[in-house]
């Protein structure tokens, strides 16, 4: 190839991978994919940077045309000439290809192999839980709470009164333990996925359904307190259970979640 | 046990989380880095510094408390500083403490340390990070810049690049208006409208370059992120020096945002505090992307060397702390 060529390449190259970029950003927000990767208080600021990424290609498309900028100067010089490190072909192949697989290949929801990897958690740090009688009753007499609620509700005497005994409904991601129970998984984030920790319910049921791996599965049932080792951990005798679609929000988030009890936590 | 199970499709979910989350924070520093570059002129970066070295590189280990900026974001905008005659030593001092001595990082661990000494966590991690980034500014302040700086960086006018020991002779000497002039770029002039296209073009730029760092570091960091069983390392748990070298190769491998690897740190209870220490502070200032992306900056010769120096000294200051309490 002749400079000429590779010249005029080099100047395609850069508006090409910022639009990628800009499409993939803008994509993931509006399609609502983004919500399967972080939290929402970051989520805007990515629909932003896809605009302006998007607008930032067409600058330079446009810098680009004779008289849109003058004459070479010191502090430009290098992007003028596109003397960047899109001067070949690989580093544009690693700007645009890795991003475009994964958004095609991504399942937008971690597998069984992370629980296995990463481990689960079955405590989590004391906060305030929803109070469950602040919450309406749904059509088959049970109060929607969340797992994160029920384990935060574990680390207070006073809040285990709240929950023991009542008749709840929660959803998570099945992961079969053996005969008798398994475990509802939900992931708490505090950034994006990557920091994901993953907590696992204990649901004792006569007869644990033959669900998939990592199903989202819907659990009706009582809830119950106990010391396992030096942890106090939920357990839900389950009632019912389900296999659900999965749900536009797939995390639970802290530890800036709004705080919606009336009561301070105890320590 | 199996310790390493690779899979793909978790293995997309983390590389595209770390992208989502660092890419806004990166086009925000290179938009900076696009601002100065057309807007600034090259003294106004060394004209506020004090002149004794020491107070100039302890002043950029708390830039960050104005001016917070999380590791992808920062590593733009010391790229074109030093291009504008920021000091070097200074450079690397901001670029080490603000994604650590900044309000956002701090008010996260203490919310992530609830319940085990939020404020005295806290305060070490921020203190630790300021001391750690002013020892490597002081360090950096005596080494030759061709040491430091890559061929890129020092092929640009290397009047701009003057050492804050010249920098400050220059001026001690009363030579003010010469250094002025020295470190003048002298563009060609441009109206409004072009300066701002030059901002874009220059941030745009800019965003591809480190953004072909990001890649590849987001990419080994989502491998280890996915693929590691993390039970693996729990053994090390037991003994305090091996725990707090266990927890700063994984704060590398991991690459997660300062502000959310302290809840991470938080979770690992049977590890000793030295060794969530290390993590919190060693993980912000050099993680895989960063090491990659790094490379934008510093020679290879001298980034893996200085990651080895920050690890030992990382590690020594948090197992002497924790002896000492």
């Amino acid at each position: 190839m002749n400079a000429r060529i590779i010249d005029r390449v080099g100047h395609i190259l850069a508006p090409l991978a910022l639009a990628e970029w800009g499409a993939v950003l803008t994509y993931f927000y509006c399609s609502g994919r983004l919500a399967a990767y972080l939290h929402p208080y970051f989520r805007p600021l990515v629909f932003v940077t896809g605009i302006l990424l998007l607008v930032s290609a067409g600058c330079v498309w446009y810098s680009d045309t004779p008289h849109a900028l003058p004459a070479c100067d010191d502090t430009g010089c290098e992007t003028r000439h596109g003397k960047t490190i899109l001067g070949g072909l690989f580093p544009f192949a690693v700007l645009i290809l890795p991003i475009a697989l994964a958004a095609i290949l991504s399942p937008d929801s971690f597998g069984a192999g992370l629980v296995q990897n990463r481990g689960v958690r079955q405590t989590i740090a004391t906060e305030a839980p929803i109070a469950p009688d602040t919450l309406p009753v749904a059509r088959d007499d049970y109060r929607a709470v969340s797992i994160l609620d029920l384990m935060m509700a574990a680390q207070d005497p006073v809040f285990q009164q709240d929950f023991n005994g009542k008749r709840v409904g929660l959803i998570g991601k099945f992961f079969p333990k053996d005969t008798t129970h398994f475990e509802l998984i939900c992931t708490l984030v505090t950034c994006c996925a990557v920091d994901a920790q993953l907590l696992a319910l204990r649901v004792d049921a006569s007869n644990v359904p033959a669900l998939d791996k990592m199903v989202w599965t819907k659990v009706i049932g009582r809830v119950s307190f106990a010391k396992i080792g030096e942890d106090n951990v939920p357990i839900i005798a389950a009632e019912k259970i389900t296999a659900i679609p999965s749900p536009q929000e797939q995390f639970v988030y802290g530890p800036s979640r709004p705080r919606k009890s009336n009561r301070p936590a105890h320590h | 046990m199996n310790w390493f199970t690779f899979n793909l499709q978790d293995f997309s979910v983390a590389f595209l989380s770390i992208l989502f989350e660092g890419v806004p924070f990166m086009f925000i520093g290179t938009l900076i880095s696009g601002i100065v570059d057309a807007f600034v002129p090259s003294e106004t970066m060394t004209k506020y510094l004090p002149r004794n070295p020491i107070a100039a590189i302890a002043l950029s280990g708390l830039l960050g408390v104005c001016f917070p900026m999380c590791e992808c974001g920062v590593v733009p905008v010391i790229r074109r500083m030093i291009r504008k005659g920021l000091p070097v030593s200074c450079a690397l001092t901001y670029l080490l403490a603000a994604p650590i001595v900044n309000p956002i990082v701090a008010i996260s661990t203490f919310a992530a340390f609830r319940g085990q000494h939020p404020a005295m966590v806290m305060s070490m991690r921020v203190g630790m990070g300021f001391a750690v980034a002013l020892i490597c500014g002081l360090l950096v302040h005596r080494l030759p810049l061709a040491n430091i700086l890559n061929k890129q960086m020092l092929s640009s006018p290397s009047k701009r690049r003057m050492s804050l020991g010249s920098r400050l002779s220059s001026s001690r000497q009363g030579n003010e208006s010469s250094l002025a002039s020295l470190l003048d770029d002298a563009p060609a002039k441009k109206s409004f409208r072009q300066k701002v296209l030059s901002a874009v073009r220059c941030a745009s730029f800019d965003f591809l370059d480190v953004g072909f760092y990001l890649v590849i570091g987001a990419a080994i960091a989502s491998i280890f992120n996915t693929a590691v069983h993390r039970d693996a390392i729990l053994p090390l748990a037991q003994n305090s020096a091996l725990a707090t070298g266990s927890m700063m190769i994984l704060a590398m491998l991991l690459s997660l945002c300062s502000t959310s690897d302290a809840f991470i740190a938080a979770s690992f209870t049977t590890f000793p505090f030295a060794a969530k220490l290390a993590f919190m502070v060693f993980g912000p200032m050099m993680d895989v992307k960063l090491l990659f992306m790094y490379g934008l900056v510093f020679r290879k010769r001298f980034t893996l060397p200085f990651a080895l120096a920050l690890f030992l000294l990382i590690g020594a200051l948090c197992l002497g702390l924790s002896c000492f309490r």
